[in-house]
């Protein structure tokens, strides 16, 4: 599915993620806008250890209920973007979330957003400092509270 | 998002939509699926957004990768404003799940990013 390295335990994900929370703070505290690219990348690694626990990727018909394209392959996907392959879709992190995880899925797309402007563009642009840092707040909680799982 | 790799296309007419606002879409290549395909993309996106809501919208569409990147100009770009836009865009994505991926970005001003920008919309709402 990918070539991209990916760590493989909710532990190790957790870590990565944390390590990227404290530099962003630290970032943030500066002023200096990279924050959004640590708080991107450290949701991303709550994301991924959400994909390695939640038992929806243990029910192949569960996964088809919700979205024909998703299979339990995609517990490891890397990729932010979906692809489109043969007519039909490979879902990428951001479909996911999309689709499982809708309680946080646009702070999620909206901190990605600032994290691709921050490094491609002109910076945060009109997304504030405040919003993405409040973007990241949610899903960090969302994370300590056990709530990054599907549920119906 | 690899800017190289986006199809140029020069203007290829103006259909109005309303007294203040219009829409182009562009086409050189004379490929009528990638022609309805952007169009139908960026007039969900406009009606789904909505225009009361929009300083702009274009859409740039990778007929190759068959990913698309929509550039939205809000009128307001307060938290609230950008959520509902990021919610109304989720719906255009699910609209086009299996044709495009769809990628967004929110802008101050569409215009301020230059001729060269505006020679490669396949769509333009302004």
């Amino acid at each position: 599915m990918t070539t991209v390295p990916s760590l493989r335990t909710v532990e190790e994900c957790e870590a990565r993620a944390a390590s990227m929370r404290t530099t962003g703070d630290e970032l943030l505290g500066n002023d200096n806008e990279w924050f959004a690219v640590c708080y991107f990348y450290s949701a991303y690694h709550l994301i991924k250890a959400a994909l390695i626990r939640d038992p929806i990727f243990d029910s192949p018909t569960g996964l088809s209920r919700i979205d024909v394209n998703l299979t339990m392959a995609h517990r490891w996907a890397t990729h932010h973007q979906g692809r489109i392959q043969n007519g039909s879709r490979d879902p990428g992190i951001n479909d996911i979330v999309v689709k499982l995880y809708n309680g946080i899925s646009i702070e999620y797309r909206r901190l990605h957003l600032a994290s691709i402007g921050v490094r491609y563009s002109d910076g945060l642009g009109v997304i504030s400092p405040q919003t993405a840092a409040q973007d990241y707040s949610v899903i960090a909680a969302a994370h300590a509270r056990g709530g990054i799982r599907y549920s119906v | 998002m690899r800017a190289a790799e986006w199809e140029r296309f020069a203007f290829g007419g103006l259909l109005a939509i309303g007294k203040a606002s219009a829409t182009r879409v562009c086409d050189m290549a004379g490929n009528d699926d990638v022609r309805a395909l952007v169009s139908s993309i960026g007039e969900h996106a406009v009606n789904m957004i909505g225009k009361e809501n929009l300083l702009g919208l274009e859409v740039f569409l990778d007929k190759e990768e068959l990913s698309a990147e929509i550039t939205v100009s809000l009128r307001d770009n307060t938290d609230e404003s950008q959520r509902e836009a990021i919610a109304a865009l989720f719906g255009v994505e699910e609209l086009f799940y299996d044709e495009a991926v769809l990628s967004f970005q929110f802008v101050d001003d569409i215009a301020a990013k230059g001729d060269a920008r505006v020679a490669r919309a396949q769509f333009s709402y302004a």
